[in-house]
């Protein structure tokens, strides 16, 4: 309880840094391409070609999901899935890439991952700008939830922030778990139904299962916010399983951050 | 007079780790046993406000360590550090981000540091004007040389203001103007009572601007006190030193920790 009460408020403490940290962090990871911050939108779009080609076109044959054209369904699972995936891998390496610059000062480590995931979310919220341009030019007004949204964004960026301060520590301190976690991660892409849809034929239990994993929560949530507009899945237990997982989380990942952090540098 | 850093018998041990698997082992049970690399063992010294304090000692005799714990970078596993104060470090290139430019890096440390928006906006002029960057200021930090780098780093972290500022090695890449130029500054820190800790391997930089020496031997304090002795002291000793045969500094070395550890046990 006491460590989580440090890591809270040195996040709060440091809201200026963390916000101009992050806007250079954006800025570094573009500045060698010479498309520079282009890929921002290069990267994710020939991503949903290669979806919508090899999923949408092939394993569907160009089927419709429900009244929604596949594309449309498609990118409402891939644009928050995009700022799942880069969060937690970057997340999960970020105190270990950045220890090297601030480990000659004094320096709140516990802000690091925050301002990584910061800058991620900068990028998601161009994407979703973009998501509901399309979204709206193609279905109309009439399904879009934009607080649902708003509370889907939130809660994700809460969630992949909590996970990281776990990953974080922890790959710093052991590599391989950086690369279990890409490992993972990658996994998890093909278990969240972001390309598949569930069977309704499916055992009712495997169904509840699935339902626990809190990326599905997240990216139907985006789906249902963007296409049906419904407050579903806002009202049902599984938003508190969600926050009960981030708060469970938060716990254990500043417990182990504020434990471990005065040897993060000997670590190195 | 009141203190302004305080060593109280401070040990840094480092494990020897023969595998990696060990190390998860330890996280995981915390077993004591094993190979230590004693990098500083039970030091103890204090040092008042205006005083400048030239560390001195061979390579690996813990000067590095020693200036980590004085910035709070690393922890020590026994004794306690006392520190009044902010400390700030400036080893070679450190905290600089290579792929930025000159201007976003000096933002970025003092942002680092603790700065708020408007104290940054105060010092970057100072610091481009210290450091004598020119028209490199816009360009990134990896097409500098290492002289630039260092007279980068050197810049912010004196512009920062700190109230003990420990220099770790960091005026050997500068040319001769340059480190006329920073041993002016800290003069003038020492006259503002400010605490600096000076680590180098030029006997003559530390003769002719500590006040204090400190000589470190193989993790222990050997000497510690007025300027003049301590660096004779030192200078007679590598005299000695770089005369001996490889076999004869091995037996020293032994010699030493041996002693050391029986000084210990009586104690």
């Amino acid at each position: 309880m006491k460590s989580m009460k440090i890591v809270l408020q040195e996040q709060l403490e440091n809201l200026y840094m963390i916000g101009r940290l992050s806007a250079y962090e954006l800025k570094k990871s573009y500045a060698d391409n010479v498309l520079g911050s282009f890929w921002l939108l290069l990267n994710p779009l020939f991503q949903i070609g290669v979806y919508w080609i090899v999923f949408g076109l092939g394993v569907r044959g160009g089927r419709d999901v429900g009244d929604t054209p596949f594309v449309i369904w498609l990118i409402c699972g891939l644009v928050p899935w995009f700022f799942i995936s880069s969060s937690i891998l970057q997340g999960s390496n970020s105190v270990y890439a950045r220890l090297n610059s601030v480990s000659k000062m004094n320096f709140p480590l516990s802000v690091i991952p925050t301002y990584v995931i910061v800058a991620q979310a900068y990028t998601h919220l161009i994407l979703v700008g973009i998501l509901l341009l399309i979204v709206i030019s193609s279905q109309g007004l009439s399904h879009l939830n934009v607080i649902s949204l708003l509370y889907f964004m939130i809660s994700s960026f809460c969630f992949l922030l909590s996970l990281s301060f776990i990953t974080s520590t922890l790959s710093t301190m052991v590599r391989d778990i950086h690369l279990l976690i890409q490992t993972a991660t990658r996994m998890l892409f093909y278990v969240t139904p972001i390309l598949w849809l569930p069977s309704e034929n499916a055992p009712q239990l495997l169904q509840d299962i699935f339902k626990l994993n809190p990326f599905y929560y997240v990216v139907e949530g985006y789906r249902d916010s963007l296409l049906t507009g419904g407050w579903g899945l806002i009202a049902s237990p599984y938003t508190l399983v969600f926050w009960l997982i981030i708060v469970v989380m938060l716990f254990f990942g500043s417990a182990i951050h504020v434990k471990f952090r005065k040897q993060f540098v000997d670590y190195l | 007079m009141s203190y302004k850093v305080k060593f109280e018998s401070v040990t840094k041990k480092y494990k020897m780790y023969n595998k990696q698997i060990d190390k998860l082992k330890d996280l995981l049970w915390n077993r004591g046993k094993g190979d230590y690399h004693y990098a500083l063992n039970k030091i103890s010294f204090e040092v008042e406000e205006g005083e400048i304090v030239g560390v001195i000692g061979l390579n690996g005799s813990g000067k590095s360590t020693l200036s980590n714990l004085i910035a709070g970078v690393t922890m020590p596993n026994e004794g306690s550090v006392d520190i009044k104060g902010t400390a700030s470090l400036i080893a070679i290139g450190a905290g600089l981000n290579n792929q930025l430019t000159g201007l976003e890096n000096i933002e970025l440390k003092g942002l680092m540091m603790g700065l708020s928006k408007k104290e940054i906006e105060e010092i970057t002029p100072k610091v481009i004007e210290f450091a004598e960057i020119g028209k490199f200021i816009n360009q990134p930090v990896k097409t500098y040389s290492s002289g630039m780098k260092s007279r980068l780093g050197f810049a912010i972290s004196v512009n920062i203001d700190p109230d003990i500022l420990v220099i770790d090695e960091a005026l050997s890449v500068g040319d001769q103007t340059f480190t006329n130029k920073c041993l002016a500054k800290m003069n003038e820190f020492k006259e503002s009572g400010k605490t600096i800790f000076f680590i180098s391997h030029s006997l003559s930089q530390v003769k002719s601007f500590c006040t204090k020496a400190l000589w470190i031997h193989y993790g222990h304090v050997k000497e510690y006190g007025d300027i003049g002795k301590v660096a004779n002291n030192y200078g007679q000793f590598l005299k000695e030193y770089n005369a001996m045969s490889k076999e004869e500094r091995d037996k020293l070395r032994e010699d030493q920790l041996k002693e050391f550890s029986h000084g210990l046990l009586q104690v």
